[in-house]
């Protein structure tokens, strides 16, 4: 049983993101009929399908809305009764209980979603997606399109096969769009989105550097939350300037030295997918002197590389061969992670084992191993991130007393 | 039948043996999808890397609780020490557990080569372009490993070797469609092909059906068709035929979908092994749905199946997706569907006798 839910924020930008989140899912609805409604996973480039003017609604990201308003266990069981596994992704399952429905399903956030013309998946980072959208496909009797992802980080294929590959799903992309829709990509449009979408990018690398500073100017409760305008509006005016004003505040906070706690005796690296039903979670260490000060699952490593090529998706085909940790192979997550441990002062490890998201959960034993092998306190908390059936606070609250504790006490050793 | 009986049980002995009579290597692959035929061109040996009832002590530390159980029992067995004898492991990019396996081996397996085989996700003329060029990268591979290059000619006679033993598989599948050979005899050519090699498995398959083609048909068992994620042995078919049912089809990757497509001997080598691996594997993963009924059909044509048993292991993403669309399309043809959950042990199978009993009697009427 979860006690409470929101994370508390600390930042005034923050307190923006819901309105912005709550005017995007309301200006979809109103779309809705004048548009095609295009259902998307994560990794759908969101600036092609702005500028075919096409309404784009991300249904991962409604999953988790649906959780954090606890309505997971709801949708979950409708989503159960239609013959999908309690193994399947949460997210999936919330979502093909709110299209399956029922009578006990609970009322649908934000009045629901636009009613989709066709979905688009993009297969990097993990299976359960496209078997998802795949099945909705069928449900809905409505197209899907899956861009295919190489799984570049482990060389499979040289980087410029990679990018060709990707080059050229882009490109049958935009050919579905165009059949779909009726009308041309105006890639002059496009160029204007993808160099907005560059520079909010761009200010998130910076974001993230910012936070290596002690003490924490920004923690995970905040941070969870900011990434939603960069996640679902990248490319807009709106979301380069909500960065602009976060980069100004926490950069005050710096200079003015302003924490989380008032002071700050350990810091946390959060791994994996936050509890969405329970994001009050992250705050639970503040009592303590402790500060979740950054979190590996959305971190943006690098800046976007520099205009290359007149045609704006040759552009985002090279830049996809940006690292990408949490696609990555166990090596390459260890590897990050350590540095991200090292560069950002980090004193322990929170480690999230989400058994429903398997390309997160599957290597957090051996990340786990890792870690141990280099003296990093670690503590492994196996609740998923979407259904908070299978979270128990009892539980769950006392490993993390035990683990303040130790983390106190080799601050006290002076480590 | 003894012989592939043989070479299952005993699969690591007569590896090793192998590898000590030729002095050749071995490779290890995971999965359909790692054309066999560029490793066999290069004068090694592939081998199917196969899991175990046994429980996965090892294989327990390094992966959690809800995952799907035959990589993390593949991984268990190496630890173990029973794979010592690889010189390489191939690792294609199938689906996220298996994928998991490349980090896991390289770091915990102690073995020379570990290779990571890109594979596409989407069936599309792109795809068969960018996987060739992954197959390009793993023929260089392969050269370095076993010191010996490979030509379009050494390729061309593995892509006949490797056809033939498919159409001999395929005879092996109609003649258990017509009742003259069992699910579970059929499965042990299956997984036999898959760990010795390919030449003297097509011997031995010539005997065998000749022996087979002169018997008569079993005129008893319900006809069943299987659906299965991974069964890496016989002891689950063994099951279904003890029940008194009759595996007449199936849709297995140690079963039809591994036989079912031969290569285009006339294109190009390479091209043509991106193409058929890539295009004609009937996975879940890389095939939607809707496809893969029709391949489902196809296998099923002719053979009067009476009900349908699916098996997926826990956490297998690919499969349990499709389990509710595959079991409204078979239900709508009239076919009752018997689902499991699988666990991989043996005392599951045990719990699984009542329910395949219960559903065979239901299905005699």
């Amino acid at each position: 049983m979860v006690s409470s839910t929101s994370a508390k924020k600390q930042l005034w930008t923050t307190l923006e993101v819901p309105a912005l989140r709550k005017k995007y899912y309301a200006e979809s609805l109103g779309k809705a009929g004048g548009q095609k409604v295009a259902w998307c996973s994560n990794g759908v480039p969101s600036e092609i399908l702005d500028a075919m003017d096409i309404n784009a609604v991300y249904v991962e990201n409604y999953a988790t809305v649906c959780a954090s308003k606890r309505l997971s266990s709801g949708f979950c069981r409708a989503g159960e009764r239609a013959g999908f596994s309690q193994d399947v992704c949460g997210y999936a399952r919330i979502l093909m209980g709110y299209l399956l429905g029922g009578d006990d399903v609970p009322e649908a956030p934000y009045g629901g979603l636009a009613k989709p013309d066709f979905l688009v998946v993009n297969s990097y980072s993990c299976d359960s997606r496209v078997g998802w959208f795949a099945t909705m496909s069928h449900t809905l009797n409505i197209p899907l399109y899956v861009i295919d992802s190489p799984y570049q980080p482990l060389g499979g294929c040289t980087e410029v096969a990679n990018a060709v590959y990707t080059e050229s799903q882009l490109e049958d992309f935009v050919h579905f769009l165009e059949q779909q829709t009726g009308t041309k990509l105006d890639r002059g449009k496009l160029r204007e989105k993808v160099e907005l979408a560059r520079r909010a990018n761009d200010i998130q690398v910076d974001i993230y550097d910012m936070r290596k500073a002690v003490p924490s100017p920004m923690g995970a409760g905040d941070a969870y939350t900011v990434v939603w305008p960069g996640m679902y509006m990248a490319g807009t005016k709106e979301c380069d300037e909500f960065y602009e004003r976060l980069r100004a505040e926490i950069s005050e906070r710096i200079e003015k030295k302003i924490g989380i706690v008032p002071e700050e005796k350990f810091r946390l690296l959060w791994s994996g997918l936050p509890l969405w039903y329970n994001m009050a979670l992250l705050n639970y260490f503040e009592d303590f002197g402790g500060v979740v000060s950054i979190e590996n699952l959305y971190f943006r490593y690098e800046k976007s590389l520099p205009s290359q090529h007149e045609d704006p998706l040759k552009d985002m085909a090279i830049s996809s061969t940006l690292r990408r940790p949490y696609a990555s192979d166990i090596e390459q997550r260890a590897q990050l992670t350590l540095e991200v441990i090292r560069e950002y002062h980090v004193d322990g490890v929170i480690l999230a084992y989400n058994p429903s998201c398997r390309m997160m959960y599957i290597l957090q034993p051996e990340l786990k191993n890792i870690l141990d092998r280099h003296g990093i306190p670690n503590l492994s908390l196996e609740c998923d991130m979407a259904d908070e059936r299978t979270y128990s606070e009892g539980q769950i609250k006392t490993r993390l007393d035990a683990f303040i504790e130790r983390m106190l006490s080799r601050r006290g050793e002076g480590k | 039948m003894e012989r592939l009986m043989q070479v299952r049980s005993e699969r690591h002995q007569v590896a090793r043996e192998w590898k000590r009579q030729t002095g050749k290597k071995v490779i290890g692959v995971f999965c359909c999808d790692v054309p066999e035929e560029l490793i066999y061109a290069a004068g090694m040996l592939p081998v199917r890397i196969l899991g175990s009832h046994e429980e996965a002590t090892e294989g327990d530390l390094h992966f959690p609780t809800n995952v799907c159980p035959y990589p993390k029992s593949c991984l268990d067995q190496a630890l173990k020490g029973h794979y010592d004898y690889l010189d390489g492991v191939v690792v294609p990019n199938v689906c996220d557990m298996i994928r998991a396996m490349y980090g896991a081996w390289k770091l915990n397996a102690g073995i020379p080569y570990v290779h990571f085989l890109e594979v596409p996700q989407r069936i599309s003329p792109h795809g068969v372009e960018f996987f060739r060029q992954a197959l390009v990268q793993f023929q260089g591979l392969l050269e370095e490993i076993s010191g010996n290059s490979i030509s379009s000619e050494s390729l061309r006679d593995a892509i006949d070797v490797y056809n033939r033993n498919r159409s001999l598989l395929r005879e092996a599948c109609e003649l258990r469609g017509k009742r003259l050979l069992s699910g579970v005899e059929l499965q042990e050519m299956v997984i036999s092909s898959m760990l010795m090699p390919k030449e003297e498995h097509n011997q031995l398959m010539s005997l065998y059906l000749e022996e087979v083609r002169q018997r008569s048909p079993a005129t008893d068992g319900v006809r069943i068709f299987i659906s299965a994620s991974m069964l890496d042995d016989t002891d689950f078919l063994e099951l279904i035929e003890e029940c008194g049912g009759s595996i007449v089809a199936d849709d297995m990757p140690m079963g039809s979908r591994y036989f079912f497509h031969s290569v285009d001997s006339a294109e190009e080598p390479l091209l043509a092994l991106a193409q058929r691996y890539l295009n004609r594997i009937p996975c879940p993963r890389k095939m939607l749905p809707q496809d893969r009924y029709h391949y489902i059909q196809e296998t099923m044509a002719g053979f009067d199946v009476q009900g349908a048993i699916i098996h997926n292991l826990k956490a297998c993403d690919c499969h349990l997706y499709e389990y509710p669309y595959l079991k409204e399309k078979l239900e709508a043809q009239g076919l009752p569907v018997l689902f499991f959950r699988g666990e991989e042990t043996e005392a599951e199978l045990e719990t699984q006798r009542d329910d395949i009993e219960a559903f065979i009697e239901m299905l005699r009427g």
